[in-house]
């Protein structure tokens, strides 16, 4: 009993507390030493900075890219899941070896290399550069969970589909579509979870062009007013804890091995 | 009525090109292996020759006003000197070690960690799992750089952990609370890496201990397994497949972490990463073959390390329980 009081402890001071540290500091102005608590919370913080014009442009384009990178991260991983997914496939392990060197490659490495990389090819300062050097960190996990998707799901039905009549299309839309669906779903948040919490490939690649509000929350800390820097936090950590929530049954669910 | 012909296994065209048949296969893994294996390739040759002293101009192309002149005929002749002055500056060696320690403590408290998280949840399933599952998924989804500003903010010396205490009257002044950040032994930079890297494994083996190991070790544990040995010659075999290759990504990640490494570190020593980084952005073109010598040597480790734990892996496989 007192090793779980004792677990449940750590777990709150280490992984709750530090999130609630940056909603108080997004909703107090003056939150002074020795104060365990904010003298009065206000929204004015969030105002001031949270509906600034940069914020809301760094929001914009951090969507803009993060969704940009997820649609086509799914696009090409669902041809190439399908495949490693077949269990005739002899290659699967040399592939996914392949696909699966940017994950144990050092970030600060792999970011300056994408970087000259991109540059050479005349890619790099824009949105579009920032999308494809995205598309090297996320496309891994997106294969990875597309094709344990696709371990589960059998391929039969869409050749019963296709016997009972059904053109391609139909049986995509009304088969594939509705079984792989909510694996489909599953990639996707990954995908744009590792895409949006990108930092040094969306600094160098976009070579201060590209600002999402991950690159923002970076140079506040410079800044080193408490407020700001809380709020563009609270901005940045949103999208992907409201997305979890929504969807965070599903995922358990998709991930779990099949039975 | 539709005729099942029309499902196309019989045209020519799609049969050559179905998932089975190898033109298939290459047509649909071909965008992936491209996009992943072409640009990382790509990317990693520019690294090792620029590191080489091959090629230093690339990418400072008409665009740049300030690096066209010099970047056009620069660094034409391969050379060692990058390496040969990292090796021989003091500072360098000093920012190895500091981050080989960081990366090691990080990936071993991590995985000892999760080893246990997971052992705990296999002996004793479905005990309030749900509530710590949900905190792990919760913390992988926040970006590194917010988890980093939220660890400062809560641990620094004046921080809330600090502000806390003084309430209860452990402290009195920030400078009483114990350096947890920004400190000399990078303890905010494993606190970082460990926070983030023990719910990534967790995570990514808990599926595996849930449904294939626990039958197994209960299965040990009713033919009269001590939990020790059920943990070492069950277990840890059964998990080793996923739990490994997780360990080396977290590992990789704790050398190259540059977020962490920048705001809850200290200026010196420094890691490699921020080194790194500083020698890129140095207007200097000469100062990045540094960069990117560092970045060899930080990928040079990683394959080193990744060869000996997968070996001694195999080899324990191999060996099959000691008697």
């Amino acid at each position: 009993m007192t090793g779980r009081l004792a677990w449940r402890t750590a777990t709150l001071i280490v992984l709750v507390a530090p999130l609630v540290t940056l909603v108080l500091q997004a909703f107090s102005t003056r939150w002074f030493y020795p104060d365990a608590w904010p003298d009065t919370l206000t929204t004015s913080g969030v105002r001031q900075i949270g509906f600034d014009s940069a914020t809301l442009a760094a929001l914009r384009t951090g969507l803009v890219v993060s969704g940009a990178c997820t649609i086509v991260s799914c696009a090409v991983a669902w041809p190439a899941a399908r495949v490693l997914s077949r269990p005739t496939f002899a290659w699967r392990g040399l592939v996914l070896l392949v696909l699966f060197v940017p994950t144990i490659v050092p970030a600060v490495g792999l970011a300056i290399g994408l970087d000259v990389a991109l540059l050479q090819l005349d890619l790099a300062g824009g949105r579009p550069g920032v999308v494809l050097a995205h598309l090297v960190p996320t496309l891994p996990y997106t294969v990875a969970v597309l094709s344990a998707v696709f371990v589960r799901h059998d391929d039969r039905s869409r050749e019963q589909a296709a016997v009972l009549g059904a053109t391609p299309w139909q049986a995509f839309r009304m088969v594939t579509l509705r079984l792989v669906g909510p694996g489909l779903a599953v990639a996707a948040l990954f995908t744009f979870l590792v895409s949006w919490s990108q930092y040094l490939v969306t600094l160098l690649v976009g070579g201060g062009q590209v600002i999402t509000i991950t690159v923002l929350v970076f140079s506040a800390v410079a800044g080193g007013n408490p407020t700001s820097i809380g709020v563009l936090a609270v901005i940045a950590a949103l999208p992907p804890v409201l997305v979890l929530t929504i969807a965070g049954r599903t995922v358990a669910r998709e991930l779990a091995e099949p039975a | 009525m539709a005729l099942p012909s029309r499902a196309s296994p019989t045209s020519p065209v799609s049969a050559r090109f179905d998932v089975d048949r190898p033109w298939g296969r290459v047509a649909r893994l071909g965008p992936a292996l491209i996009v992943v294996g072409g640009l990382t390739g790509y990317a990693l040759t520019i690294v090792v020759r620029q590191s080489l002293g091959v090629g230093l101009g690339l990418g400072l192309g008409a665009g740049d006003e300030t690096g066209a002149g010099a970047g056009a005929g620069f660094g034409s002749g391969f050379s060692l000197d990058a390496y040969r002055r990292l090796f021989g500056a003091n500072g360098f060696w000093r920012s190895f070690a500091f981050t080989l320690w960081v990366a090691g403590a990080a990936t071993t408290l991590s995985v000892v960690g999760a080893v246990a998280v997971l052992w705990h949840w296999t002996r004793h399933p479905g005990r309030a799992r749900r509530v710590d599952l949900w905190l792990m998924q919760l913390n992988l989804t926040i970006p590194h750089v917010v988890w980093t500003v939220a660890l400062l903010a809560t641990f620094s010396q004046s921080g809330w952990a600090s502000r806390l205490g003084a309430a209860l009257g452990l402290f009195d002044r920030p400078a009483e609370f114990p350096v947890l950040v920004r400190d000399r032994f990078g303890i905010g930079i494993v606190l970082h890496v460990v926070t983030k890297e023990l719910p990534f494994l967790v995570l990514a083996v808990a599926p595996l201990s849930g449904r294939r190991v626990a039958p197994l070790v209960r299965t040990a544990a009713t033919l009269g397994a001590a939990p020790f040995q059920a943990l070492r010659r069950i277990f840890l075999p059964a998990v080793a497949p996923a739990l490994v290759p997780a360990a080396l990504v977290a590992f990789a990640f704790a050398l190259g972490a540059f977020e962490p490494a920048r705001v809850l570190g200290v200026t010196d020593p420094r890691t490699l990463a921020v080194v790194a980084l500083d020698r890129y952005r140095d207007p200097d073109l000469a100062v990045r073959a540094d960069a990117q010598a560092i970045s060899v040597v930080l990928g040079l480790v990683v394959v080193v390390v990744g060869v000996v734990v997968f070996t001694a892996t195999r080899r324990w496989y191999r060996r099959g329980p000691d008697r």
